[in-house]
C-alpha cells in the first residue's frame, strides 16, 4: 500500500520534481561556478550556504506545493481516504517523500562542495559534522513550516505575506534581531568557517519549531477527521476575499504607522550639560576642569544654536538629539561615531578640548549626519547625493565672505583638484562614482561649488526649496516613503522646484569654476597627483601576493612624504565602501615601490584599492581613485 | 423503532465488546455488517444517533432516508472514514469502535461524489486503486471495463458523470468484496444511466450473491433492487425489515363521517408536518369496493374514534368526508382490525416512508 500511494506521488510530480531539480542543480552550480571564479569565498562552503538559504526554501515551497496543496485542492485526498489505507500514512509518506527529496538535492550539492575544497583544503570531519548537521537542521525546519503552511490551504498565502508584515514590524519597533534566531542563525556567516563548535543553542532553537510545525501539520491533517484541512482547502469566496484583503491592507498600514509612531528610547548622558530648544537637544558630557567646562558649555550652546538654524532652514520640526563626549586621544579633526542600537539620536566622541578644535568642520560634519538621521537615510540615495556631501560645506560657510585668506580658498582648491579631469552633469547623478575617483573631502568641495552657483542662479527661497525637497528631512518613516523614497532626484529638483533649467546651471558652475580657478591656478599646479599601481603575484595555484606602488607627481617639496595604500578584499557583491573596514598602510614615499601586502590573498579575490597623500594645501587626503581588480 | 424482523436487538448490543469475535454464522442468514448504537455528533447537530442495523450475506439492503437524515455520516463510519463516538460496527464477524484497514478490504465502496485523480486513465486507476486490495482481480477490472463500456485509455477529467460512476462501480467490484456499499450512486445520473446502474447491482446481487449496503433518498431505485429496507430518520432507525413486512404494516384508515369535533381532539398537525398524504385512496374519491364498510351508518362524530391496542397512529388527517388515519401494527393485527364507518387502505412504500419520516409519533 505504501508502495502504490509512493508510485502514484513519483509519477504525478516526477516531471515537476524534475524541472525542481534540475533548476536547483543548474542555479546551485551558477552559484559555486560564480562564487569560486570571482574569488568571493575563500571556500565553497559560503556559496553553498547562500544555495541553501535560497534554494532550500524555494524547493521545500514547490514539493511541498506538489505533494500537500495539489492533493487537497483537488479534494483527491477523499478518493484516497476511501480506500483502505490510514491516514496518518497518506500524510507520512507525503511527507518522508518531499522531505527525502529536499533533502536529497541539498546533500547533493553538499557532496560537490566537499568535493570542491578537499581539492585545496580538505573539510575536516569535524566541520563537515557542523555544516552538515547546520544544513540538515535548517532545512529540515524549512520544509516543516511549508508543509504546515501546504495544509492550511486558502489563507496560506495571505498567512506569508501577514507573517513578513509582522517580522518587518517587530524588527522595525523592538529589538527582536531574527537573523540571530534559530534556523536563520544556522546558515549565517559562520556556516562556512565554523570547524570547532557546534551552535547548539541554534540547533535546539531550530529543533523546537522545526517539531512544533511537525505538530501543528499532523493536528491539521488528522485532527477531526481530516475535515480541518479539506475545509481550509477549499477556495476562497469573494467575499473572504476582500476580508483577507483588508485584513492584510489594514495590518500593514498598522504595521507601518506603529513603526513610525513608536518613538526609541532617546539615548541620555547623565549629568551632562544641556542646551535645548523646540526641536532640538544637545547634550554635552561633563569634563574635569573648570577650562574643560566652559569649553563644553561653550560648544554646547554653538552647537544648540547652529541645529536650531538648520532645523529652521530645512523646515523640519525637529532634528535627533546629539550626546557628546570627550576622548583626549583623538585628533581634533577627527569625530568618532557611536552607535545608538536601539536608541534614538546622535552619540559623537570628540577631542574639543584640543587646540587645533575647528568648531565649523565638526558642525559641518555634524550637520550632515543630522540630515542622514532625520532624513531615516533617504538622503544618502545617490539621485541626490551630492547634495547631501555639498550641503553642510555649504550651510558651514554660508555667512563668510569671499576672502582669499578665507578657508573657502581651500575650498575652491579642493573643487579645482576634483575636477581638473573636468566634470559633467552626469557625475552629479553617478555621485557615488564621482566621490570613489577623487576621495570624500574633495567631492564635498566640489558639490559644494556646484550647489553654490545653484544659489547664485536661482531665488533664496527656490534654493530653500530645492534643499529641504532633496534631502527629504522628515520624510515619513511608513508606506508612503516605501512607495515613494521620499525625495527628489536632484535634476527635477532643480528644474521643477529651483526653477533653474541644468544647461544653464552648468554653464554657470562651469564659469565658477573657470573664475576660480584664475584665482588659484598658480597653488594648484603645484598640488601632487597620487597614482597606485597593484601587481599581483601568484606563489601558488592558488594563493597569491600582493605588491603595491605609491608616487607622487610633481613630488612635493615641503612635505613629509608620507603616503598611504588603503585597501580592501570586497565582499561577495558591492557595497558602498566603509571606511571603517578599510586598511592602510603607510610609508614613505621612497619606500612605495613594489612594496608587498601584508596577509595571504587567494586566486580570484577582489581587492579594491587606492594611494592616498595628505595635501597641506588642500587640508585634507587626495586619492588616486579607488579601483576594484580581481587577483588572477 | 418497527419492525418484524430485527437482527440487533438492544440485548445483542449490549454485550457487543470491540475487538471481539462474533461466532460467524452459516448459511444464507450469516450477518456480514452489523451496527450496534452507532452515534455520531457535528456541533449540536446529531448526525446519527444510536443506530442499529444488520445486513446479511447476499442480501441487498436500501437504506432510505431523506436529504440529511444520517445516511452519509453512517456509511463513512462503516468506511472508516470517520470515527463513531459510540457504539461498534461488526463486519465479517469482526467488531470494533472503528472499521479497520483490513475489514476496509473486505469492502468496495461507491461514493456520492467520485473525485478521481483527474490526470489518470481508467485504467491506471485500477492499476493505483489494486495495490491496496491483496484481492484485486485485474482481469476482472478489465471485464468490468468492457462489460461497463468504458474506455480503458480516457483520463477521469474526460469522463462523463454517468461513466464516472460506472467506473467507481468497477473499482468497487474488482477486489470482488464480501460487501459493497454505495452512498446514493445514483444521484445526477439521468434516468437511462440511473436503470442500467441499477440493473447492474440486481444482476451482481443475483449472479454473484453480493452483499450490497445501497443508501438513496429514492423510494422506486430501493424497491427496485432491495431486499430488505432500513429506513432512517434523525439519525434514528425507524423502521428495518422486508418491504413486504413493511407495507403490511403501516396501512391506511378513513373514518367517515362529520367531524368538526376532530379538531378539538388534538387531531391538528403539529407545525412541519406536511398537509397531505398521498395514497392510493384520496380523499374524495370513492375507496375501493372491497375496503368499505357499505351498510353501516356513519357515526354521529369522529372525533373520539379510536383504533384498538397494538396501533399507532402515525398522522391522522381531517378531510372533507371524515378522518384518515394513518397507523403501524402488526400485519396480523390489520387482517383482524374491523370497525364500522372505517375502510382499511394498503399504501405504497413512498407514502409509508413519507408518513414515518414526517410523523412525529414515528420517533417517539
Amino acid at each position: 500500500m505504501t508502495w502504490s500511494l509512493l508510485r502514484k506521488e513519483i509519477w504525478h510530480h516526477w516531471l515537476a520534481f524534475s524541472i525542481a531539480a534540475v533548476l536547483t542543480i543548474s542555479c546551485g552550480a551558477v552559484l559555486f561556478g560564480v562564487s569560486l571564479a570571482r574569488g568571493q569565498a575563500g571556500t565553497p562552503f559560503e556559496g553553498y550556504r547562500l544555495f541553501l538559504a535560497v534554494f532550500g526554501v524555494v524547493l521545500s515551497i514547490v514539493v511541498c506545493h506538489r505533494l500537500v496543496v495539489l492533493e487537497y485542492q483537488g479534494r483527491t485526498q477523499l478518493f484516497l481516504e476511501a480506500l483502505p489505507f490510514a491516514r496518518w500514512r497518506m500524510l507520512a509518506i507525503k511527507y518522508c517523500l518531499g522531505l527525502a527529496i529536499t533533502l536529497a538535492l541539498m546533500a547533493l550539492m553538499f557532496a560537490v562542495c566537499l568535493l570542491v575544497a578537499a581539492r585545496h583544503d580538505p573539510a575536516s570531519p569535524r566541520f563537515t559534522a557542523i555544516a552538515g548537521l547546520r544544513a540538515v537542521s535548517y532545512l529540515w525546519c524549512a520544509y516543516n513550516f511549508f508543509f504546515v503552511m501546504g495544509l492550511l490551504g486558502r489563507y496560506r498565502a495571505a498567512i506569508y505575506i501577514a507573517l513578513g508584515f509582522v517580522v518587518l514590524g517587530l524588527q522595525e519597533i523592538s529589538a527582536l534581531e531574527f537573523s540571530r534566531f534559530g534556523p536563520f542563525a544556522l546558515v549565517d556567516n559562520r556556516f562556512a568557517y565554523e570547524a570547532d563548535d557546534f551552535p547548539w543553542r541554534e540547533l535546539r532553537d531550530t529543533w523546537y519549531l522545526g517539531l512544533a510545525c511537525l505538530g501543528a501539520a499532523t493536528l491539521l491533517g488528522l485532527v477531526r477527521e481530516g475535515s480541518v484541512a479539506a475545509l481550509l482547502a477549499e477556495k476562497m469566496s469573494h467575499r473572504e476575499k476582500v476580508f483577507i484583503s483588508a485584513l492584510l491592507v489594514g495590518l500593514l498600514w498598522t504595521v507601518t504607522l506603529v513603526a513610525e509612531k513608536a518613538k526609541r528610547v532617546a539615548f541620555d548622558l547623565p549629568d551632562a550639560l544641556t542646551e535645548s530648544s523646540p526641536g532640538i537637544l544637545v547634550k554635552v558630557a561633563r569634563p574635569h576642569g573648570d577650562a574643560g567646562l566652559a569649553a563644553a558649555k561653550n560648544l554646547a550652546r554653538e552647537v544648540a544654536a547652529e541645529l536650531a538654524q538648520l532645523k529652521d532652514y530645512l523646515g523640519a520640526t525637529e532634528l535627533p538629539p546629539v550626546f557628546i563626549t570627550s576622548r583626549q586621544d583623538l585628533d581634533p579633526g577627527r569625530y568618532e561615531r557611536g552607535e545608538l542600537e536601539h536608541h534614538h539620536g546622535l552619540h559623537v566622541q570628540l577631542n574639543f578640548e584640543s587646540p587645533g578644535w575647528q568648531v565649523r568642520d565638526f558642525m559641518s560634519w555634524l550637520s550632515r549626519e543630522t540630515i542622514v538621521l532625520a532624513s531615516n537615510a533617504r538622503a544618502k540615495h545617490e539621485s541626490r547625493r551630492f547634495v547631501l556631501d555639498g550641503f553642510p560645506v555649504y550651510w558651514s560657510h554660508l555667512h563668510e565672505t569671499e576672502n582669499s585668506s578665507s578657508p573657502d580658498s581651500k575650498l575652491w582648491l579642493r573643487a579645482l583638484h576634483g575636477t581638473k579631469d573636468g566634470v559633467a552633469l552626469a557625475d552629479l547623478s553617478r555621485w557615488l562614482s564621482f566621490r570613489e575617483r577623487v576621495g570624500d573631502p574633495i567631492a564635498s568641495a566640489v558639490a559644494w561649488s556646484a550647489l553654490r552657483s545653484l544659489a547664485r542662479l536661482c531665488a533664496t527661497n527656490d534654493f530653500r526649496r530645492f534643499i529641504r525637497a532633496t534631502l527629504a528631512v522628515g520624510a515619513p518613516r511608513d508606506l508612503r516613503s516605501v512607495l515613494g523614497d521620499g525625495g527628489e532626484p536632484w535634476n527635477r529638483a532643480m528644474k521643477e522646484i529651483a526653477h533653474v533649467p541644468l544647461d544653464r546651471f552648468y554653464r554657470a558652475w562651469q564659469e565658477d569654476l573657470a573664475a576660480a580657478q584664475r584665482d588659484h591656478g598658480p597653488r594648484l599646479a603645484s598640488i601632487p597627483r597620487i597614482q597606485a599601481e597593484v601587481r599581483v603575484s601568484g606563489s601558488s595555484s592558488l594563493s597569491r601576493q600582493v605588491f603595491y606602488s605609491l608616487s607622487l607627481s610633481p613630488v612635493p617639496v615641503n612635505s613629509t612624504g608620507i603616503v598611504t595604500f588603503m585597501h580592501q578584499t570586497l565582499p561577495p557583491y558591492d557595497d558602498e565602501l566603509d571606511e571603517r573596514d578599510l586598511l592602510r598602510e603607510k610609508s614613505t614615499l621612497s619606500a612605495a615601490s613594489d612594496r608587498e601586502l601584508p596577509g595571504g590573498y587567494s586566486r580570484h579575490q577582489r581587492l579594491c584599492y587606492t594611494g592616498a597623500y595628505e595635501s597641506p594645501e588642500l587640508g585634507c587626503q587626495i586619492i588616486s581613485g579607488w579601483k576594484r581588480v580581481e587577483l588572477r | 423503532m418497527i419492525g418484524p424482523d430485527i437482527a440487533g436487538s438492544p440485548a445483542q448490543c449490549e454485550a457487543a465488546v470491540p475487538g471481539a469475535e462474533c461466532a460467524p454464522a452459516a448459511g444464507p442468514d450469516e450477518v456480514i455488517l452489523r451496527t450496534c448504537g452507532l452515534a455520531r455528533t457535528f456541533g449540536s447537530v446529531r448526525a446519527v444517533d444510536g443506530l442499529d442495523l444488520t445486513v446479511r450475506s447476499g442480501e441487498v439492503y436500501g437504506f432510505l432516508g431523506v436529504n440529511g437524515a444520517g445516511k452519509t455520516t453512517t456509511i463513512r463510519m462503516l468506511m472508516g472514514i470517520i470515527k463513531p463516538e459510540a457504539g461498534t460496527i461488526e463486519i465479517l464477524g469482526q467488531r470494533s469502535r472503528r472499521t479497520t484497514v483490513r475489514q476496509k478490504q473486505s469492502i468496495g465502496y461507491v461514493s456520492q461524489e467520485q473525485t478521481f485523480y483527474p490526470w489518470m486513465t481508467c485504467r491506471s486507476l485500477g492499476r493505483f486503486v489494486g495495490g491496496f486490495y491483496p484481492s484485486w482481480d485485474n482481469a476482472e477490472f478489465e471485464r468490468l471495463l468492457r462489460v461497463l463500456n468504458l474506455p480503458p485509455d480516457r483520463r477521469a477529467s474526460q469522463l462523463s458523470g454517468g461513466m464516472r460512476v460506472k467506473l467507481a462501480l468497477a473499482l468497487a467490484l474488482a477486489p470482488r468484496p464480501a460487501l459493497l456499499i454505495l452512498d446514493e450512486p445514483t444521484s445526477g445520473l439521468d434516468p437511462v444511466a440511473r436503470r442500467e446502474f441499477l440493473d447492474l447491482i440486481r444482476m451482481q446481487a443475483r449472479q454473484h450473491r453480493r452483499t450490497t449496503f445501497f443508501s438513496s433518498h429514492i423510494i422506486g431505485e430501493v424497491e427496485r433492487v432491495a431486499d430488505r429496507v432500513g429506513i432512517i430518520h434523525q439519525g434514528r432507525m425507524l423502521y428495518e425489515g422486508s418491504l413486504e413486512g413493511l407495507r403490511a404494516s403501516v396501512r391506511q384508515v378513513h373514518v367517515r363521517g362529520e367531524t368538526p369535533a376532530l379538531l378539538e381532539t388534538g387531531a391538528v398537525r403539529e407545525p412541519g408536518v406536511p398537509p397531505v398524504i398521498e395514497s392510493h385512496g384520496r380523499p374524495g374519491e370513492p375507496p375501493p369496493p372491497a375496503m368499505v364498510a357499505a351498510d353501516a351508518p356513519p357515526p354521529a362524530g369522529v372525533g373520539g374514534f379510536e383504533l384498538p391496542p397494538g396501533f399507532d397512529v402515525l398522522r391522522r388527517e381531517q378531510t372533507a368526508d371524515g378522518l384518515l388515519l394513518t397507523a403501524r401494527a402488526e400485519p396480523a393485527a390489520w387482517t383482524t382490525f374491523q370497525s364500522p364507518h372505517t375502510e382499511v387502505r394498503t399504501l405504497s412504500v413512498e407514502d409509508i416512508f413519507i408518513a414515518l419520516v414526517a410523523s412525529p409519533a414515528a420517533l417517539i
